[in-house]
């Protein structure tokens, strides 16, 4: 489950609005809970568990963050080993932070549906099933969410 | 009830994509899954977190030899998936069928994650194997080959929009040789068009748009592959 499911757990959790770090420390999170939880998770819900114990997780980091003033965990340390170059490394952390924001301005149940539609590559029946919705909720959602999201994006683009 | 395009294979805008793209990119780090992975009482083999994904369509003979940049990128983009697709392999104690080599390059100069690890006490000591990850019917298990196509050939367009056009062509060519009968065959071949537009190589370039549009009269990318025929006065 670990194997399988860590990355989609950890990007979902940056997109949701978690810092490296903290996306780090949530997705760690969220697996030591299903692994004291193991007995208790229907098989095959397995990344249906990790995913909703990671939108509460989202929720709670968020919510105590909002609480604290701004700290090193604002600041974003760069995976310097891997960046192609610095233009490059800038621009894609700038698109990133840009993409967060208007992400940030989604209400989360939204939020959620579009990243794992738009950028974890699921189709709505899968984002149903993990997500235990009607598939006609789920395609409201990521018809909602993207509309905004697109509206946001004009915005942002309007304003440098 | 059929699925909307995803904005990033071609309903969204430039900018709307050049957002998204960014996000297609970032990866956890393998160090941080490895951390985690030992604190749950799973033996870590830290040779795996060094590893390049190997897509399932790709066999060992066809992993082609890559320019050290192309290397990093694909790194990039792969490194996260190694280290999940290798220590899972580990928790499964599979190892020994795995498949995936030895890495070119080395991590070890990333950064350490914050994460403090719980006491392995307070935590079961190992895991039993989870057979349902090779169940076929868990299908999904692998992280979908769509995301893989997507972040190489945003890696061959961003390589093109930042003027490297050589780079954007082997990353176009590790893209063909990995996935020669991909979902996004048809975007790939657009960006080869404006590629050879960029290296100078018009006749080319002319020609492959001919069997482009031989090929997917109706496309989506039509437009953009019939401007670069206009801009460059080819026909």
């Amino acid at each position: 489950m670990v194997a399988r499911d860590y990355r989609l757990i950890w990007r979902l959790l940056r997109r949701l609005g978690l810092s490296t770090a903290s996306a780090d420390d949530g997705a760690q999170q969220v697996f030591l809970i299903a692994a004291e939880r193991l007995d208790d998770i229907q098989p095959g819900k397995e990344r249906a568990f990790a995913y909703g114990t990671a939108l509460r997780v989202a929720q709670t980091t968020r919510r105590k963050r909002d609480r604290e003033p701004p700290g090193l965990d604002q600041h974003e340390p760069e995976l310097v080993a891997h960046a192609p170059d610095p233009e490059q490394l800038v621009s894609q952390r700038r698109q990133r932070e840009a993409l967060d924001g208007i992400l940030g301005e989604l209400p989360l149940e939204l939020r959620a549906v579009f990243v794992l539609f738009e950028l974890e590559g699921f189709s709505s029946p899968e984002i149903a099933a993990l997500s235990d919705l009607p598939l006609g909720t789920v395609a409201s959602r990521l018809r909602r969410a993207r509309a905004q999201f697109r509206e946001r994006c004009r915005h942002h683009g309007e304003t440098p | 009830m059929n699925d909307p395009e995803r904005l990033l294979l071609g309903a969204a805008d430039e900018h709307e994509r050049a957002l998204l793209a960014a996000a297609i990119h970032e990866e956890p780090s393998p160090l941080a899954l490895a951390r985690l992975q030992r604190t749950l009482g799973l033996s870590v083999d830290p040779a795996p977190l060094t590893g390049l994904r190997r897509p399932p369509e790709t066999s060992p003979a066809a992993l082609p030899s890559r320019s050290l940049f192309a290397s990093k990128w694909l790194l990039l983009g792969s490194a996260g998936l190694a280290g999940l697709a290798v220590v899972g392999a580990l928790a499964l104690t599979r190892a020994a069928k795995s498949p995936h080599p030895p890495a070119p390059t080395s991590l070890g100069a990333l950064p350490a994650a914050r994460t403090e690890a719980v006491p392995s006490s307070a935590l079961p000591s190992t895991r039993a194997p989870d057979e349902r990850a090779d169940d076929p019917a868990n299908s999904t298990a692998t992280p979908p080959a769509l995301r893989d196509e997507l972040a190489r050939l945003e890696l061959a367009r961003t390589q093109l929009r930042s003027q490297r056009a050589r780079a954007a062509a082997s990353a176009l060519d590790d893209y063909d040789r990995v996935y020669p009968l991909g979902t996004l065959r048809e975007e790939a071949l657009a960006l080869r068009i404006e590629t050879l537009f960029a290296l100078h190589e018009p006749a080319r370039a002319t020609e492959l748009a001919r069997s482009f549009f031989s090929a997917y009269p109706h496309s989506v990318h039509g437009t953009r592959v019939r401007g670069q025929l206009e801009q460059h006065g080819a026909r």
